[in-house]
């Protein structure tokens, strides 16, 4: 069998980018992992109910809402849906859900949600240490949030890998971007 | 995920350079064209990212709290001389002289052990901040107020006092840690010789159980209303920008402190964090009751700080908070004096200290 020399070029190409599309992390619509209910949510933050929404993101273990960062009136509900450690890396799931009526239906990015400010840390106030998302290879290791995007009152999860915590933590403050309050004391599984 | 995607431009390349050979022959393409899947190709950098750097400064940095602690004297001792540092910063209110009424007790215990009737140097020196002048003034009233400490719990020493401005700096000032650098430099030094000099008791912040952390939640939005203390001013060295400026209590969680400090522009344009200084945010943190300072986490050459870049956006209209992280207290404190940046308005005596939870 043969066929044109452009024409496989470009097969191959769309086939390489159904990969790359499969594998961001912004379109899992059945999450798997349990979410936990404790806890809740503190003054200035409310707890994520998608309005309008055709899916809703999983419960999760700590939700609240914050502002479009750049929007006058945009709002993004965020759900910790988890901080699981296996093996030597740790990943967090959260889900993103934007509120902004000015965006007319057209899908909203994590970047545009976070004004290219979404640089997530975790921090360890009994272990004393930061962990920052793994880049060694000049790639950072999370979910592409330039292209994983929701319209307006659905959710987009995001996931990014974090070296496992060395001191073994049970929680860890989650800052998602600098301007937002974090997530404290969220709690750490430890898979096996 | 954002790896797969940016390899894309790289596998594009790849898929066309090995093609390049079958089209010198003819424009047909067959599956002969294509070398085999082997394991290398499995495994290679454009299909497979190991990241094997799992404790870097970048992805991981843990913090020693010692470094960002301060006490009030540093005993240093080489053949028979003893120098004992004092810090500026701990002893004194900016420009002043005045010693409290525990630094003087505190001095005192310093040189319980110093020979009988020996000769004590006792030399003030400042920073470069301010006038060579004015900077001379201030480091000989420092310098006699200690001495004055001094001799009032040893009257058999022999005292001189100088005062040498910033003309014998310990540190360069310069770079990102310019602030930490003119703090070292604000000191004053008492020397003598011979003896064995104690330094003040130093307990480890380890050797303190860790504080509680709070419940599971989010922190609250930043508000005016929540602040122990503000004030608005116009930023030294940028002309027509003035900020409105709260701090909050502050808060100790585990084994850390956290200042959160709120920032916001009267008028005019929205800027970002950075625009309104000089260089790193690196608020101190001075407990006066018990002489120790402390700085924020920073040993790894990472600045323990929600916003590390200065990229926070400050705007009229709504409060920005900037988060600073510190060691745990070594002692039990109620309050603390913030500095937060050279130049800026004393505004932050007595900032309470709150335990997570309480």
């Amino acid at each position: 069998m043969t066929w044109r020399r452009t024409t496989a070029a470009a097969g191959m190409l769309l086939a390489g980018a159904i990969v790359l599309v499969g594998c961001t992390g912004g379109d899992d619509p059945e999450p798997t992992g349990t979410a936990a209910t404790q806890g809740g949510t503190a003054q200035g933050a409310t707890a994520g109910t998608p309005t309008g929404s055709t899916a809703a993101a999983p419960a999760g273990v700590v939700s609240g809402t914050f502002p479009i960062v750049g929007s006058e009136s945009g709002t993004v509900d965020v759900s910790i849906e988890s901080l699981t450690v296996d093996g030597k890396t740790l990943e967090l799931r959260a889900w993103f859900t934007p509120h902004d009526s000015s965006a007319a239906g057209d899908p909203i990015s994590l970047n545009t949600m976070t004004d290219d400010t979404l640089r997530p840390s975790l921090n360890d106030v009994n272990g004393l240490a930061q962990y920052f998302v793994l880049s060694d290879t000049g790639q950072e290791w999370e979910t592409d949030t330039h292209d994983a995007a929701a319209v307006d009152g659905t959710p987009v999860l995001y996931q990014a890998w974090f070296a496992a915590p060395e001191s073994h933590a049970q929680t860890l403050d989650v800052q998602l971007v600098a301007s937002w309050p974090p997530f404290e004391n969220v709690p750490v599984t430890y898979a096996g | 995920m954002r790896a797969e995607w940016r390899a894309a431009p790289a596998a594009i390349v790849l898929v066309v350079a090995l093609a390049a050979p079958a089209a010198a022959a003819d424009d047909d393409l067959t599956l002969d064209d294509f070398p085999p899947v082997s394991d290398a190709r499995l495994g290679n950098v454009l299909s497979v990212h190991h990241y094997t750097n799992l404790d870097g400064v970048l992805v991981a940095p843990v913090y020693d709290p010692d470094p960002s602690i301060t006490r009030l004297a540093d005993v240093d001792t080489e053949d028979d001389e003893t120098v004992v540092t004092l810090t500026s910063d701990i002893l004194f209110a900016p420009d002043s002289a005045d010693l409290s009424s525990k630094a003087t007790a505190r001095i005192g215990d310093l040189v319980a052990d110093v020979p009988k009737g020996a000769k004590v140097q006792v030399d003030g020196h400042t920073d470069s901040v301010d006038s060579t002048a004015h900077n001379a003034a201030l480091s000989k009233r420092r310098a006699q107020a200690v001495a004055d400490a001094i001799g009032a719990a040893r009257p058999d020493l022999h005292l001189s006092v100088h005062g040498y401005g910033e003309s014998r700096l310990k540190v360069p000032e310069q770079g990102d840690d310019i602030a930490q650098d003119r703090a070292t430099n604000r000191r004053v030094e008492v020397r003598y010789t011979s003896g064995d000099a104690e330094a003040s008791p130093s307990p480890s912040a380890s050797d303190r159980p860790a504080a509680p952390t709070g419940t599971l939640g989010v922190a609250p939005a930043p508000s005016w209303a929540d602040v122990a203390t503000e004030a608005t001013f116009k930023v030294p060295g940028r002309d027509g920008v003035t900020l409105r400026v709260g701090v909050e209590p502050l808060v100790v969680r585990g084994r850390v402190m956290q200042l959160s400090v709120l920032l916001e522009p009267t008028s005019g344009d929205e800027m970002q964090a950075r625009d309104v200084r000089d260089s790193r945010w690196a608020p101190t943190l001075v407990d006066t009751d018990n002489l120790v300072q402390y700085s924020v986490l920073s040993n790894t050459g990472l600045a323990w700080t929600n916003d590390p870049l200065g990229g926070v956006t400050l705007a009229p209209g709504a409060p920005a908070r900037i988060v600073t992280t510190y060691p745990a207290p070594v002692a039990d404190v109620t309050k603390v004096d913030v500095t937060l940046a050279d130049g800026w308005p004393v505004l932050t005596t007595g900032v309470p200290v709150t335990v997570a939870g309480s």
